[in-house]
């Protein structure tokens, strides 16, 4: 009820109500866009498009199920958009002379726990589309028919992407533990 | 731990802190293109609000009148059109709510009331219980509610910084209250919106062709 409240003060203009759902759901978006895509100025980028998508899409969006999904698959969405573009930018750039830059990297402030950067490094092994199962099975609490739905998969290739990621986990943990 | 037990906890203890400069960074494209959603919607208002009125039940048997009385300077306003007998507001509203618009432009401060009588189609009249007197200038705004002879509450506005603070005082519930942001008087500038009424209702009188069944004046 909240949230539909929160998206009515929103679609009336509200910059505290929009203030408020990127308070309450900001730290499950960029823990979701870190564990995809493993970088973290990545991560604010897709969650700054997100916000700016769904505040474009207002006039027309409706509320009808849980809001934190919405966003969530928002995340998912996007960051497969990026993943896309960054391996697209790799093979353009292991083609090209190698460039030495001076330039400082970009100051970033998301500051994230040892944990989130276990999940990240541990994700980063699996393929982008077992990641985003696997995350939103676990993080965002849907199903393997929801999540089939809104990536356009059937509901066994949600099922074995999730499986076949598992599996993979299992051996990269277990060789963690071993270290 | 099985492996998505383990992945299970790693999420439920992640965590991620943003610095305010973050935030801004991240939220700040979307609250520029809400500023301007909102730009967008308040133009659109006015014949949104006339749509949604004139689909209404009541719009279809009755005529809505409201009758602004504007004093300034203590002198009562009053357009110089209509017919002989000094009911202007029976001339054509072309006219009148014309004349009261020019003369918006040309003030600073005004003070007026304003009450809503419906008259029905079978000539029975409906004076609304609640009315206000407003008192406006270019950058304050006092509202005095009253319900029928008794004042009820009052509100204002008074400037602070960049945006305006509202204040309300209840005499019936002996509240008070204060807060920033939108209130209930909308967007309008003060004259804007004295404008806007204006245009409204002769743009509503207009439109029903002067199918005017009867004019109270409040």
């Amino acid at each position: 009820m909240e949230d539909k409240l929160l998206v009515l003060k929103c679609k009336r203009g509200s910059r505290d109500a929009l203030g408020h759902i990127y308070q309450k759901y900001k730290t499950d978006l960029l823990i979701l866009a870190m564990a995809l895509l493993n970088e973290k100025s990545d991560a604010e980028d897709v969650v700054h498009d997100v916000f700016v998508t769904f505040v474009q899409s207002l006039e027309r969006f409706r509320l009808t199920g849980s809001l934190k999904a919405y966003l969530l698959t928002c995340v998912a969405n996007c960051a497969r958009n990026t993943n896309k573009a960054k391996q697209h930018r790799s093979i353009e750039a292991d083609s090209a002379e190698p460039v030495t830059s001076g330039a400082d990297e970009p100051t970033h402030s998301i500051i994230y726990n040892e944990q989130l950067q276990q999940l990240s490094d541990a994700m980063a092994h699996l393929s982008y589309e077992q990641r985003e199962v696997i995350m939103l099975h676990f993080q965002a609490g849907m199903t393997f028919k929801t999540i089939a739905k809104s990536l356009g998969i059937s509901v066994n290739t949600a099922k074995s992407r999730y499986r076949y990621g598992i599996d993979k986990l299992r051996l990269i943990l277990n060789d963690e533990v071993k270290k | 731990m099985k492996p998505a037990d383990k992945i299970k906890d790693l999420i439920n203890k992640s965590d991620v802190r943003t610095t305010s400069e973050t935030d801004k960074r991240i939220l700040g494209g979307a609250l520029e293109h809400l500023d301007k959603l909102k730009q967008k919607k308040s133009a659109a208002d006015q014949p949104n609000i006339w749509r949604t009125i004139m689909k209404t039940g009541i719009t279809k048997l009755a005529a809505a009148v409201a009758i602004a009385i504007i004093v300034f300077g203590g002198i009562t306003f009053w357009p110089h059109s209509g017919p002989e007998n000094g009911k202007w507001w029976l001339g054509p509203p072309a006219v009148w709510g014309q004349e009261i618009m020019a003369e918006l432009d040309a003030i600073k401060a005004v003070a007026y009331r304003e009450q809503l009588v419906h008259v029905l189609s079978d000539g029975s009249e409906r004076t609304s219980r609640i009315w206000y007197i407003i008192f406006e200038s270019s950058n304050t705004h006092r509202r005095d509610v009253y319900d029928k002879d008794i004042l009820i509450e009052t509100q204002w506005y008074v400037p602070d910084g960049d945006g305006m603070l509202q204040h309300s005082v209840r005499f019936d519930l002996k509240s008070y209250f204060t807060h920033s942001g939108e209130g209930s008087f909308g967007n309008y500038e003060p004259i804007e919106r004295m404008r806007f009424l204006s245009g409204f209702w002769m743009k509503q009188i207009s439109c029903w062709e002067r199918r005017l069944l009867k004019t109270v004046i409040v």
